[in-house]
């Protein structure tokens, strides 16, 4: 389905869309779980931005989310964590606010169950 | 002829107003030159494009004995002043003068933007009334908040009491006041809790020398205190309970959230504390607003004392923020009332019905979404772009409800009221 709004998604499986094959050893299966958090976000915050008009550049794990690389404030930071709290169902900030500053960090987050 | 150094000011004060350096000679230099251009008497307004300026403003209307009004982003409000000083030191004539006290008084506008926020007259003297002048020579303030808001100012005129040097960047964001922060090494950072965190976001694993951090305008979770301990060992925390009416009431230095109930007994720095009807929080301050300049009748209690709008409880030997009475939202030390949130996203084209609720956030505290109902035939996607887009050229940043969702009916209460989800913990406001 093309576009659905950000609002209606259901829950993102905890396993990754593409299902390692049998064959592949156990330290795929988390990278391939953070390879589907990277794409999330860059799809969500990308929409966040375009939402206010403004085009992100492509996310890597090492992209700043507050720093000169990004368009985005803190309040746009704030409402991604809304956002895939949504699209997860996990909420790493539960017991009160973890810092991180990298996409790569935040992808960690939401590694643990 | 330069003007006498102000009482309220320590000659010792430095200013970094990006990246350019200042001294209070070169202030007072400002401040003579604007004084032959106020009237003789009335009000003049000026914004915070310029903490220079703010300060030049302030010791010009003292001199002269007239009122200053301290404009914010986003107040739009007839200020009730005759002319208006520039960040460039020049006046502009924007209406005729009104009748004042002659008198030097501070005016400042409550927060948010929504529903005509109110002009509160404060003494001068009281509004610096917890302020000490201790030497601070060796202090670096960075300021986080605008200048001309209460907590702003209240950070500015505590570097200028103590002849610290205040760094300050009025229209920076939180990655260039990290930036510099670690390049001119400030040593005491006053700022809400949501600024904190998005503060050691940006900040990553820099590290400025802070040793005194304050925190204001929002409740501290005990997650972020425990994070600002570990992050800066060496620092002193503390939270300050102050609002634009009440004033600067008391710094909770002990680490805990809220604040030790012997106090509503003995009182705390010349304030007296109680807990009124429905768990109000009322206070007689000796630092609180003389009224409101627009008019509007000071909040008291048939015996006097000043509501603040903040509701707590009683947990034990402690007090703790739960809320506000007014349904106000805290998104990130901003106060916002949903009900006026609802007018605008109402106004909207192929809006129906709406409703904002707050959802609790990690980094601002709480955040707006809305629940809207779409008009017959509207299509939720081309209505969900347009109200983006209305809230964008309309709203403030924190008034602007982040997510909307299409609702087929908004829920009502038994009292007839829209059902809002819990808004959690509002919080003490700034």
């Amino acid at each position: 389905m093309p576009d659905q709004p950000t609002d209606r998604l259901p829950p993102l499986p905890s396993d990754p869309p593409a299902a390692p094959s049998p064959g592949a050893t156990g330290n795929d299966i988390p990278a391939a779980r953070d390879a589907a958090m990277l794409a999330l976000i860059t799809d969500e915050l990308g929409r966040i931005a375009a939402d206010k008009g403004v085009v992100l550049p492509a996310l890597t794990p090492g992209t700043v989310f507050l720093g000169d690389q990004l368009p985005i404030d803190s309040l746009d930071l704030a409402t991604l964590l809304v956002v895939l709290e949504r699209r997860t169902g996990r909420d790493p900030f539960r017991e009160g606010f973890r810092s991180f500053t990298t996409v790569g960090e935040l992808v960690a987050l939401y590694r643990t169950p | 002829m330069p003007l006498p150094t102000p009482h309220w000011v320590n000659p010792g004060f430095r200013l970094i107003e990006c990246d350019r350096e200042l001294g209070w000679a070169e202030i007072a230099g400002l401040a003579a030159d604007l004084v032959p251009k106020l009237p003789a008497h009335g009000r003049v307004a000026i914004d915070g494009r310029s903490v220079a300026m703010v300060l030049a403003a302030l010791t010009a209307a003292e001199r002269a004995g007239i009122e200053l009004v301290l404009l914010r982003e986003g107040f739009h409000r007839a200020s009730g002043a005759s002319e208006r000083i520039g960040a460039d030191g020049r006046l502009t004539r924007v209406s005729p003068a009104v009748d004042t006290v002659n008198a030097f008084a501070v005016l400042m506008p409550t927060s948010g933007t929504l529903g005509n926020p109110k002009l509160v007259r404060h003494d001068f003297i009281r509004l610096i009334g917890r302020i000490r002048g201790d030497a601070g020579g060796d202090i670096r303030w960075l300021l986080t908040y605008e200048p001309t808001g209460f907590g702003g100012l209240q950070v500015v005129l505590s570097a200028v009491a103590a002849g610290a040097t205040l760094i300050v960047d009025p229209r920076a964001g939180i990655p260039a006041l990290a930036d510099a922060a670690v390049a001119h090494g400030a040593s005491h950072v006053s700022a809400t809790p949501s600024f904190w965190r998005a503060f050691l976001i940006a900040l990553g694993q820099r590290m400025p020398p802070v040793r005194m951090i304050t925190l204001g305008g929002e409740v501290a979770d005990q997650a972020l205190l425990d994070q600002l301990n570990q992050r800066f060992p060496e620092a002193r925390i503390g939270h300050l309970y102050a609002t634009t009416e009440a004033g600067a009431l008391f710094l909770v230095r002990d680490g805990a959230s809220g604040f030790p109930a012997s106090w509503l007994t003995d009182g705390v720095e010349g304030v007296r504390l109680r807990i009124g009807r429905d768990g109000r929080f009322e206070v007689k301050s000796p630092r609180a607003m003389i009224d409101y300049a627009t008019g509007e009748a000071v909040p008291l209690t048939d015996d006097g004392w000043l509501v603040t709008g903040d509701l707590v409880e009683r947990d034990g030997d402690r007090v703790r923020f739960v809320g506000r009475s007014d349904g106000v939202i805290n998104v990130g030390g901003v106060k916002v009332a949903p009900e006026r949130v609802e007018q605008v996203l109402l106004a909207v084209p192929g809006v129906a019905d709406a409703r904002v609720s707050a959802a609790a956030n990690p980094i601002t505290g709480q955040l707006l979404t809305a629940a809207v109902v779409a008009a017959p035939g509207v299509d939720p996607e081309g209505l969900r772009a347009s109200l983006h887009h209305h809230a964008q050229t309309l709203l403030a940043p924190a008034e602007r409800p982040r997510l909307f969702d299409f609702v087929p009916q908004i829920p009502i209460a038994s009292t007839g009221k829209k059902r809002r989800a819990p808004a959690g913990a509002a919080g003490p406001g700034v």
